[in-house]
C-alpha cells in the first residue's frame, strides 16, 4: 500500500482524525457547492430584506442589510480554506528553511539565526499582519504571506530543535563519515525525519491562519470585495444585542473549519508516529521541551544529546 | 549568579536592538515610498514632499534610524504625522485601559488553568478528565471574538455590564463603570487563554507524573496527591512559566481584536485605527513598544526559569 | 508465618499477561533474589507487591504482608505501608530523584511522613543515614542537588531513603545495573551490610537482577523467572550447583562464559 494511502488509513483509524476529516469535508463541500451555485450575491445589500428568518429562499436567513447568510457562508469558505492552506504552505517553507539552516550551519551562524528567530517571534503575528496589510493592501496574497511569515518563525524554532535531535543520531555521523554531502544528508535524512512533526504543526497552523484571517477581516483590514466570514461578523456586530442569532452561521462555520484542522492535526500525529503521542506532537505552545531554550541552555543540550 | 544576570541583560539589549532594526526595516525599507503610502493616492507632490521632510525620509537610511532610536531612548516615540500629538502621551492614555485588561486576564487565566490542568492530568483516563480535554480542544478552536460575542449576547445589560465602550472620564472619574466595562473583555480573553494554558498544564503535569521520582516519592509513602504537590508541582511549573512568556504575544494579538469588538480605547484599537489612517510614524513607535514589552517579559520569565531550576544555575559558567 | 506471602500474582495489560501466576514467600530477615532477563516480569512483580504497578495494569492474586492482604487496598492505606514497612530502591539513579530538591530533604521525607519528625530532627537523621551509606562529608552532601552527585552517590541516597524508617522488608530493583562496574561492588556491599545490620531483626531483602553473578553475595534463596512465570526456585547454593530447569542451566552457563574470573 502506498505510504500516502497508509497514512490516510491511519488518520481515519483515530477518532480525532475521523472527526477532523469529517469537519473539513464539510468545508470542502461548501467550497465546491459555492462554485456551482450561490443563491444570492453575498455582498449585495437588499434593502427591506433585513433579518428575514430561515426560509426556503434564505437557508440561514439574512443580515441587517438583507444579504443572504447562506451565500455568505459558503462563499466565505473559499477564502478561509485558501488562506488556511496557503499560509500553512508559506509557514512550512519559511519554517523549514530557517529551522533546518540554523541547525546545520556552523555554531556561530546557526545560533545567531536562532536568536534572530526568537526576537522575531516577539512580534505577535496579528500585529505583523496588521502592519503589512496596511502597507500593502488587503489582498489574499498579502494576508497569507503575513500570517505565513508569523507562524513560520514559530515553526522554525520547533524544526530547529527537531533537526538537532536528528543530527545527534549516529547514522548521521555514519553518513558523513562515508562522504555524503550536506545537501544529500538534508534531503535523505533530515527532511524525512522532521516531516512528521512539521506536517502536524502545519495542520494546526492552518487552523490558526483561518482565525487570523477572520480577525483581520473583523478589523476591517481586508478587501471589501471579497466575502469572508470575518467580514460577515463585522457587519453583524453592529446589531449584536438586538439580533444575536445570525452570528451563529459564520461563527459556527469558523469553529467547524478550525476544529477540523486541529483534529486533523491530532489524527496526523496518531497516524504518522505513535511516538508523538507523548509531548512531542502537541500544539506548539504545548511543548515543554521546546519552550524558551536559551542558546546556552545545558539542559536542552543535554536533552538533545542521545543518552 | 550576578554574571549570569548581567549576561542576560546584555542579550536582552541586543534583542531590543535587533527588534528595532526589524521594525525600522519593516516600516521604512519595505514600502518603497513611505510618503506615498502615508499620503495616499490623492496626495499632491507638494504634500508628499512635506511628509518626506517631516519624517526625514530624504536623509540617508542609517541617519533616519539613529534619529528615531535616539528619540526613542529619550522617551520620544515620535509624533503622529496627522494629529501632531506625541505618541508617548497618547500611549500613556491608552495603556490605562489595555494594561489592566492584559493583567486581569493573565491572572484570571493562570488561576483557572492551573487547577483545571492538574485535575485533568490526574483524571486523565477517567471520563471527567477526557471531557475536560475535549472541552479545551473546542476552546482552542474558538476565536476570542466569538467568545466575546457569546458573552455580549448572554451577559450584556445584566449586572450593569455594558456591551461595549469605556467611560470617557476613565478610572479617576468613573471607577465602577470603568471596572464594569472591562469585565466582559477580561472574561473573553481569559477564556481563550485558559483553553490553551490548561492543555499545556495538563500535558506538563502528565509528563511529570510519569517521571521516576514521582514513583520514588510514592514508594516512600506519599499518596498520589502529596507526591504530585511535593515533587511534581515545581517540576511541572518550569515549562508552564516559560510558556506564559510566549503566551503574552498571543494575548496581545487577542487584545487587538477584543478592543475592537468591545470598542475599548486601548493600545490595540489605536494601532488598528492608525494603520487605517496610514499614520505609520505612530505605528512604528507603537509596534516597537509591543515588541519591547514581549521581549522584556520574556527576559523576566527566563530569569524566573533560572531561579526555579537549580540545574541551570550551577551548570555552565 | 512468613513475612511476605505472594500467591497467584498475575499482572496483565489488557489481554497480554506479563506476570503469570507467580507465588513465593519470604521470611522475616530472609534474602531472596529474583533473576530473569528483561521482559521476564520481575520488576512488575516487585512493583505489584507494593501497589505501584502502572494504572493500566490489572493485578490479581494475593499479596499478604505481615498477615494482611495488600492487593486491592486503597492507595491511602498502602501509602502507610510503603516506606515504613516495605521500602524500595530503584534502578535508575539518574531519574529516581527529584532534580529540584536537595537530597537531604528527600532522605528526610519518609521520616517526616511516617515518624512525624520535624524538619530539623529529620534532617539530622538524614545526615546520619548518609554517613551510614558511605557518603563522604554527609553534612555537606545533604545540601546538594542530585545532579551534583555521581551515579553511585545518588544510588546510595536511594538506599538511605529506603532504609530511613528501618522497614521490615527492602525491595531492590536492579540497584547496580545502571552504575559503572567499579562502583557496583561498593554499592552492593553497602546494601548487604545495611540489610544485615538492622537494629533488632534484620531487614528482609528481595533482590531483583538479571546478573547471576551478583546473587550469591546477596541472597539465600533464588527465584528464576522467564516470560512472566517462575521457572525454578530454591536455595541459592543448591540451584547454582545443580540446576534442574533448562533455562536456569542456560543462565548459569552464560554467566560463566562472560565472567572474567
Amino acid at each position: 500500500m502506498s505510504p500516502v494511502l497508509r497514512i490516510l488509513r491511519d488518520i481515519l483509524r483515530s477518532p480525532s482524525g475521523r472527526a477532523g476529516v469529517a469537519l473539513l469535508a464539510i468545508v470542502v463541500v461548501a467550497v465546491v457547492v459555492s462554485y456551482l451555485w450561490i443563491p444570492y450575491d453575498p455582498l449585495r445589500p437588499v434593502p427591506g430584506d433585513d433579518f428575514l428568518g430561515i426560509s426556503r429562499d434564505h437557508l440561514f436567513g439574512t443580515d441587517a442589510s438583507g444579504r443572504d447568510l447562506f451565500s455568505g457562508v459558503i462563499a466565505g469558505a473559499r477564502v478561509s480554506l485558501l488562506v488556511g492552506v496557503t499560509s500553512a504552505l508559506v509557514a512550512g517553507a519559511i519554517g523549514t528553511l530557517l529551522g533546518v539552516l540554523s541547525a546545520i550551519t556552523p555554531r556561530a551562524v546557526g545560533e545567531s539565526v536562532a536568536y534572530v528567530i526568537d526576537v522575531l517571534i516577539a512580534l505577535p503575528t496579528i500585529v505583523l499582519a496588521l502592519v503589512l496589510l496596511g502597507l500593502f493592501g488587503g489582498s489574499l496574497f498579502t494576508v497569507s504571506l503575513a500570517i505565513g511569515f508569523g507562524s513560520g518563525t514559530l515553526l522554525a524554532r520547533v524544526l530547529r530543535a527537531e533537526t538537532k535531535r536528528v543530527l545527534s543520531h549516529d547514522y548521521i555521523t555514519a553518513a558523513a563519515a562515508s562522504g555524503t554531502s550536506t545537501l544529500r544528508t538534508v534531503f535523505r535524512h533530515i527532511l524525512p525525519n522532521i516531516a512528521p512533526i512539521a506536517i502536524v504543526q502545519l495542520s494546526l497552523i492552518a487552523g490558526l491562519a483561518i482565525i487570523a484571517e477572520a480577525s483581520l477581516s473583523l478589523l476591517g483590514l481586508t478587501s471589501l470585495s471579497r466575502p469572508s466570514w470575518g467580514r460577515m461578523l463585522r457587519e453583524l456586530q453592529a446589531t449584536l444585542s438586538a439580533n444575536p442569532g445570525p452570528i451563529a452561521y459564520p461563527g459556527g462555520a469558523l469553529v467547524i473549519a478550525v476544529l477540523g484542522f486541529n483534529l486533523l492535526g491530532d489524527g496526523l500525529r496518531d497516524a504518522l508516529d505513535p511516538r508523538l503521542r507523548t509531548n512531542r506532537g502537541a500544539l506548539l505552545s504545548e511543548r515543554p521541551d521546546l519552550v524558551v531554550v536559551p542558546a546556552d541552555d545545558p539542559i536542552a543540550a543535554d536533552r538533545e544529546a542521545p543518552r | 549568579m550576578i554574571w549570569f544576570a548581567l549576561r542576560r541583560v546584555a542579550l536582552l539589549a541586543v534583542a531590543l536592538f535587533v527588534a528595532s532594526l526589524a521594525i525600522f526595516a519593516l516600516l521604512r525599507l519595505l514600502p518603497g515610498d513611505l510618503a506615498a503610502v502615508i499620503g495616499g493616492v490623492r496626495a499632491s507632490p507638494e504634500q508628499l514632499e512635506r511628509i518626506r521632510e517631516e519624517l526625514g525620509l530624504n536623509r540617508p537610511l542609517w541617519e533616519q534610524y539613529f534619529e528615531w532610536m535616539g528619540g526613542v531612548l529619550q522617551g520620544d516615540l515620535g509624533r503622529s504625522a496627522l494629529t501632531r500629538s506625541t505618541v508617548t502621551s497618547e500611549l500613556g492614555e491608552k495603556l490605562t485601559v489595555t494594561g489592566p485588561l492584559v493583567l486581569a486576564s493573565s491572572v484570571l487565566s493562570v488561576a483557572a488553568s492551573v487547577p483545571l490542568g492538574i485535575y485533568a492530568a490526574m483524571r486523565a483516563r477517567r471520563t471527567d478528565g477526557l471531557a475536560l480535554s475535549a472541552v479545551s480542544q473546542l476552546g482552542i478552536a474558538l476565536p476570542p471574538f466569538l467568545v466575546g460575542y457569546v458573552l455580549i449576547a448572554v451577559l450584556a445589560g445584566k449586572f450593569g455590564l455594558p456591551s461595549q465602550g469605556f467611560p470617557r472620564r476613565r478610572w479617576s472619574g468613573d471607577l465602577w463603570r470603568s471596572v464594569r466595562s472591562l469585565v466582559l473583555p477580561t472574561l473573553t480573553l481569559a477564556t481563550a487563554q485558559t483553553a490553551v494554558l490548561m492543555r499545556f498544564v495538563r500535558t506538563s503535569t502528565l509528563e511529570v507524573l510519569n517521571q521516576d521520582y514521582i514513583r520514588t516519592a510514592r514508594a516512600k509513602g506519599l499518596t498520589r496527591l502529596r507526591a504530585m504537590f511535593a515533587h511534581g508541582l515545581r517540576n511541572a511549573s518550569i515549562p508552564v512559566v516559560a510558556v506564559l512568556g510566549i503566551q503574552l504575544a498571543s494575548l496581545l494579538a487577542g487584545v487587538v481584536v477584543i478592543e475592537t469588538v468591545f470598542n475599548l480605547p486601548g493600545v490595540g484599537r489605536m494601532l488598528v485605527d492608525d494603520v487605517g489612517k496610514r499614520d505609520f510614524d505612530k505605528v512604528q513607535g507603537t509596534v516597537l513598544l509591543i515588541a519591547v514589552a514581549v521581549l522584556v517579559i520574556g527576559f523576566l520569565v527566563d530569569l524566573a526559569h533560572h531561579l526555579i531550576d537549580p540545574r541551570l544555575r550551577t551548570a555552565r559558567r | 508465618m512468613s513475612l511476605l506471602e505472594v500467591r497467584g500474582l498475575t499482572v496483565a495489560f489488557g489481554d497480554q499477561v506479563v506476570v503469570d501466576n507467580v507465588s513465593f514467600s519470604l521470611d522475616g530477615g530472609g534474602r531472596m533474589a529474583i533473576i530473569g532477563e528483561s521482559g521476564s516480569g520481575k520488576t512488575l512483580t516487585a512493583l505489584s507487591v507494593i501497589g505501584l504497578a502502572p494504572e493500566t495494569a490489572t493485578v490479581t492474586g494475593s499479596v499478604v504482608f505481615g498477615g494482611e492482604e495488600l492487593l486491592g487496598r486503597a492507595d491511602r492505606a498502602l501509602s502507610k505501608v510503603r516506606g515504613e514497612d516495605i521500602a524500595m530502591v530503584f534502578q535508575n539513579p539518574q531519574t529516581s530523584l527529584n532534580p529540584l530538591m536537595r537530597v537531604g530533604k528527600q532522605v528526610a521525607e519518609p521520616l517526616r511522613r511516617h515518624h512525624g519528625m520535624d524538619r530539623r530532627a529529620a534532617l539530622a537523621a538524614a545526615v546520619e543515614l548518609c554517613g551510614r551509606v558511605g557518603l563522604p562529608d554527609p553534612a555537606r552532601t545533604v545540601r546538594a542537588f542530585p545532579h551534583q552527585l555521581s551515579g553511585g552517590q545518588r544510588q546510595r541516597i536511594g538506599i538511605a531513603i529506603a532504609l530511613a524508617c528501618q522497614p521490615a522488608m527492602l525491595i531492590a530493583d536492579e540497584p547496580t545495573t545502571a552504575l559503572d562496574v567499579t562502583v557496583q561492588a561498593e554499592v552492593l556491599a553497602v546494601l548487604a551490610e545495611l540489610v544485615a545490620a538492622g537494629d533488632g531483626a534484620s531487614t528482609a531483602l528481595l533482590f531483583i537482577t538479571h546478573d547471576v553473578a551478583l546473587v550469591p553475595a546477596v541472597a539465600d534463596h533464588l527465584l528464576v523467572m522467564r516470560s512472566g512465570a517462575i521457572v525454578e526456585s530454591g536455595p541459592v547454593a543448591a540451584l547454582v550447583d545443580d540446576p534442574q530447569h533448562d533455562y536456569t542451566k542456560q543462565l548459569l552457563a552464560a554467566a560463566r562464559k562472560t565472567a572474567l574470573r
